[in-house]
């Protein structure tokens, strides 16, 4: 166990990450930060996001050369807005509350999920203490965090062979003694999408039928995205219990004759239904899985 | 021979397999002389159907069964079929158990085999996804879509 500087002696890595849950809901600060997310193939995608902060209110903004410039993002407790201007138009998403976020004992879990303290570095000028979530010998995240005022400056998350898929890093940061609540509301008049608005217009446009979980399965969806993968269409939805998150994904087009279940830290359990090829991965164990693709409905509007 | 067999009919004893055998062939063959004559001698010179349907009958039960040769080559096919069959039952038994849930209108996968290099990247984007409803990060739309990949330069 490595302490980093400024680091009381007396501090966990859980007491520290105990405090982050508690101070989210009080930090008011402006910051500039990077954030990666690495797609399928391992190519990373980078890009900036000035960020204000309202304890739980979120609210994030693109430079102007960004190819994300014209929308707003507000995140307020369990919801994500996203307003394009030019379109007055609200995306709605769901994500999980910000103390949820820091909770790592939900899913299932090879082995228990161990917090150890690793070397910290300077992010944004401000020297932080590093937290490396394992499950088992496996490191899942690593959170770089500036102690004193328990902000996360840097996080990366990592899949199952320990590469990262995604993360942020402060460039910049300023804690603030206020911050204006209007500066976390949107327009009124603006046309909201929900996720399952957005669901059935991405299965219509990928001629496919929006096939969903049943909300009496406790997993509700979060977002819903289309695309191309390997060369097949693909529908892909992601859901919250609160406990775990599963991947509903519709795939159309291509042989994947090869696909099959598969048991590990995630599962895969695809199968037929009404002749469409749909696909559950998640940290769940099979059955679970296997339950759930029994409970599939079409997505009323 | 032939009065014998005839004998024996008429007096409803048992034929042996040669005996059996004689008959069939005659019956088979077209051979009308001997059974036209062993009918012309019967009290009742109409036999019937019933009477032909009785006579085949008892030749069937009285037929000697022909032993089939022993065939190496077939029969170690199938005691291959056999032990493979035995074997891979044995290992399906042998393999840990799952308790399967009910599963309506959902059917299992028609393969079940390793991972798949399409399942690999099918649990990535899950992962990416998973990031971004509980890690706090996330992938924005474009606001403008581009005309080319310019990130492929």
């Amino acid at each position: 166990m490595v302490f980093g500087f400024g680091t009381a002696q007396s501090e966990t890595p859980e007491s520290l990450i105990e405090k982050v849950k508690k101070m989210a809901s009080k930090q008011q600060l402006a910051g500039v930060r990077t954030v990666t997310i690495w797609d399928p193939s391992g190519k990373p995608k980078t890009f900036d996001e000035r960020v204000l902060r309202k304890g739980n209110n979120l609210r994030i903004e693109y430079p102007d050369d960004s190819p994300f410039a014209g929308q707003i993002v507000v995140e307020s407790e369990e919801k994500r807005l996203t307003y394009f201007i030019a379109k007055n138009e609200i995306r709605e998403s769901r994500i999980r509350p910000i103390e949820d976020q820091f909770d790592f004992g939900g899913g299932r879990r090879q082995g228990a999920v161990r917090l150890v303290f690793a070397s910290g570095e300077e992010i944004a000028n401000l020297r932080t203490n590093r937290i490396d979530v394992l499950a088992g010998n496996q490191k899942r995240q690593s959170l770089w965090i500036e102690p004193r005022r328990a902000v996360v400056l840097k996080r990366e998350l990592y899949d199952n062979e320990g590469k990262a898929v995604g993360g942020y890093e402060y460039k910049r940061i300023a804690f603030l003694k206020s911050v204006e609540a209007s500066k976390f509301s949107l327009p009124k008049d603006a046309t909201v999408i929900r996720p399952k608005d957005d669901l059935i217009r991405l299965a219509k446009s990928l001629e496919m039928k929006p096939y969903t979980l049943d909300p009496v399965t406790g997993y509700q969806l979060m977002h819903a995205r289309g695309g191309d993968i390997k060369g097949s269409k693909v529908l892909r939805q992601i859901f919250d219990s609160g406990k775990s998150q599963v991947s509903l994904i519709q795939v159309r087009g291509g042989e994947h004759r090869e696909l099959s279940e598969r048991s590990g830290r995630i599962n895969i359990y695809p199968f037929n239904h009404n002749g469409a090829l749909l696909v559950l991965i998640g940290e769940v164990d099979l059955d679970t899985l296997r339950r759930l693709a029994s409970r599939i409905i079409v997505q009323q509007p | 021979m032939d009065k014998e067999l005839f004998t024996k009919i008429q007096k409803g004893e048992a034929l042996d397999a040669r005996e059996s055998l004689m008959l069939e062939q005659s019956l088979e063959a077209g051979d009308h002389s001997h059974v036209a004559s062993w009918i012309e001698a019967l009290d009742d010179p109409q036999p019937s159907l019933h009477w032909r349907s009785n006579l085949n009958s008892r030749l069937r039960e009285i037929a000697p069964v022909e032993k089939k040769r022993f065939n190496w080559f077939g029969s170690g096919l199938a005691i291959a079929g056999i032990t493979a069959f035995s074997l891979t039952f044995a290992f399906i038994m042998a393999m840990p158990k799952e308790t399967k849930a009910p599963v309506a209108q959902a059917q299992p996968p028609a393969i079940v085999a390793g991972p798949s290099d399409f399942g690999s990247t099918l649990v990535k984007v899950h992962l990416s996804d998973e990031a971004e409803v509980s890690g706090g990060i996330r992938s924005p739309r474009r606001t403008v879509e581009p005309a080319f990949d310019w990130d492929s330069l």
